[in-house]
């Protein structure tokens, strides 16, 4: 990067015009993506801060919830699973664990209405946690 | 900021690991047999690269050792060389500086979304997961579609391995980089005529057309997209004249086009159609030809082989011949069909708008030069490729009108691949004219 910066030092001072256009081009470029607005966010906001912002707590993938729930009730890493009833995928893939089992006596439910609830009742679960229509069950 | 600086580091090890197997300098020193610009270099080794890699995942390889192998090897090489490369570095520094710059654009979208999109958390993360994990093939079986073909997820793994955070994004990065090594590649293609900026206001707008973020989250579809840009680059290059007396230009579009068979179901049918191309446009031999075909016959063998030891055959979604088959045999209903994927057709090009200027440019190139008179094998692709999407969505047993919306757009995208550089061509006649 030094080495770059020198270079392209050494050339502003000698094809002034030409460098300044390059400059100009490359600003468009980095605004065309949002570069700098996208900067920003990466050096303000944690991984973990972007990921609840865009995946959501309860709503969306459910992401906030499922971390809670893993980090909580997750016996030795074990695979919970996750039925997400929002129009979104499960957020399980991002905590999967090939060489742990499944837990299938446990359930992490997202979005989930009062009529599946009961339905689960029915099959012997019981809730665990629940945050707005977000539901960790067990057998 | 520590993430700021590992877009840099993946930039730079993606770069390194590009200039391996084949060093562009020690090639052109001692054997210059493939006479290909650096950046053609850089495609040929990723595309060896991933065959060797492709090859490791079937076996519990460590991808620490092989990538640190890589690095050093490639890295030696660059040293040897350092001159050579300085100097080319500086004959190219505005189109470097762009590389790096858009690199870094995208992969900050990237790396600040850091979620995936729907295929890549369910299909394709899981196989990816397995392998940076230390899992081998075999645990595979028993995956989400684990009869999905894995070299995406393969590749994403190794890189998410040897990425400085080792975070699952990082590892995504390798999508960015081969894509825009793709569209950068063919800046060497456009007329001299041309300022450098201009270029380069050329390739950005390649690139700026060609950009979807949301393929970026996980789906293989610009992996497919270097593939089918590849071939076509190489296709051009060594098979429409009959100069060429060695087989190296076969070997590379035999592997490249096994690349495809492992990355997507589809690339099966993609894996034909470009056998297909090669045979009816390769200014080759019957005896080349045939020899080609062999080798074809064997990958295929190899895929059907592997797939049935592992996952007990080679499945798709659907069978081949299923009842929507036959039910296409009503003519209303089939019109209905063909009417339906036209329309998202439509969509798709609006979409991905650099299908508006790959029909434009062929449209301006059919009826304002001779273009086509050395290129015919591009009206054979698009009447395969076009047919062949047709015949998926005219066959599947989905309710096409709710299938189309959500695939139909990213496999039109993923077949551009192989037309982009009829955009330079346009480019160059407008600057001649």
């Amino acid at each position: 990067m030094l080495v770059c910066f020198l270079y392209i030092k050494k050339k502003i001072m000698i094809k002034n015009y030409t460098t300044i256009n390059f400059i100009i081009f490359f600003i468009v470029v980095m605004f065309v993506f949002d570069s700098f607005t996208n900067t920003y966010i990466l050096l303000r906001d944690n991984y973990d801060k972007r990921m609840t912002s865009h995946l959501g707590y309860c709503e969306n993938q459910g992401y906030g919830f499922y971390k809670k729930v893993y980090k909580k009730f997750s016996i030795n890493h074990q695979n919970l699973i996750a039925i997400n009833f929002n129009d979104a995928p499960s957020p399980d893939g991002y905590f999967f664990k090939y060489d742990k089992k499944n837990e299938f006596n446990s359930l992490v439910l997202i979005g989930a209405n009062k009529k599946v609830i009961e339905d689960y009742k029915n099959k012997k679960f019981k809730i665990i946690l629940n945050e707005d229509n977000c539901y960790f069950i067990k057998k | 900021m520590i993430e700021i600086l590992t877009i840099f580091f993946s930039f730079f090890s993606l770069l390194i690991f590009s200039n391996f197997p084949l060093n562009y300098f020690f090639i052109k020193k001692y054997q210059y047999i493939l006479k290909l610009t650096y950046t053609e270099y850089l495609l040929l080794n990723l595309i060896i690269n991933f065959n060797i890699l492709l090859i490791f995942s079937f076996f519990p390889i460590n991808l620490k050792i092989v990538f640190f192998l890589i690095l050093i090897i490639s890295l030696s090489f660059i040293i040897i060389f350092k001159n050579d490369f300085w100097k080319l570095f500086k004959e190219n520094l505005p189109l470097n500086f762009f590389f790096l710059l858009v690199f870094y654009a995208l992969s900050s979208v990237i790396v600040k979304n850091g979620y995936l999109e729907w295929d890549g958390l369910s299909h394709w993360l899981h196989k990816a997961t397995v392998y940076f994990q230390g899992g081998g093939y075999s645990d595979l079986a028993g995956l989400p579609f684990d009869y999905y073909p894995h070299l995406g997820s393969y590749v994403w793994a190794f890189f998410w391995k040897n990425s400085y955070l080792q975070a699952e994004y990082f590892g995504r990065l390798f999508f960015i980089f081969i894509f825009l090594l793709s569209i950068i590649s063919l800046y060497s293609k456009i007329s001299n005529k041309f300022l450098v900026l201009e270029k380069l206001i050329i390739i950005f707008i390649l690139v700026y057309l060609s950009t979807n973020i949301f393929l970026f989250g996980g789906y293989q579809e610009y992996f497919i997209f270097f593939i089918f840009f590849c071939f076509s680059n190489f296709f051009k290059k060594f098979f429409l004249e009959d100069k060429i007396s060695n087989y190296y230009p076969e070997l590379i579009l035999i592997s490249i086009s096994n690349l495809i068979l492992w990355i997507k179901q589809e690339g099966f049918f993609y894996f034909i159609i470009l056998n297909i191309i090669f045979l009816i446009h390769a200014k080759r031999t019957i005896l080349n030809k045939f020899v080609f075909l062999i080798f074809s016959l064997i990958l295929i063998s190899i895929l059907i082989y592997i797939k049935n030891i592992y996952f007990g055959s080679l499945r798709f979604n659907h069978d081949i011949i299923n009842p929507e088959t036959f039910r296409n045999l009503d003519l209303y209903y089939l019109f209905f069909k063909i009417f339906i994927i036209s329309k998202y057709f439509f969509i798709s090009f609006i979409k991905y708008p650099i299908w508006l200027v790959i029909l434009l440019s062929i449209t301006v190139l059919k009826f304002n030069s001779k273009f086509f008179k050395n290129n015919k094998f591009i009206i054979t692709y698009l009447i395969l490729i076009f047919g062949f999407i047709y015949l998926i969505f005219l066959n599947t047993t989905e309710d096409v009108a709710w299938l189309a919306p959500l695939t139909l757009n990213r496999i039109v995208f993923a077949v551009s691949g192989f037309l982009i550089f009829v955009n330079i061509e346009l480019f160059n006649l407008i600057k001649e004219k």
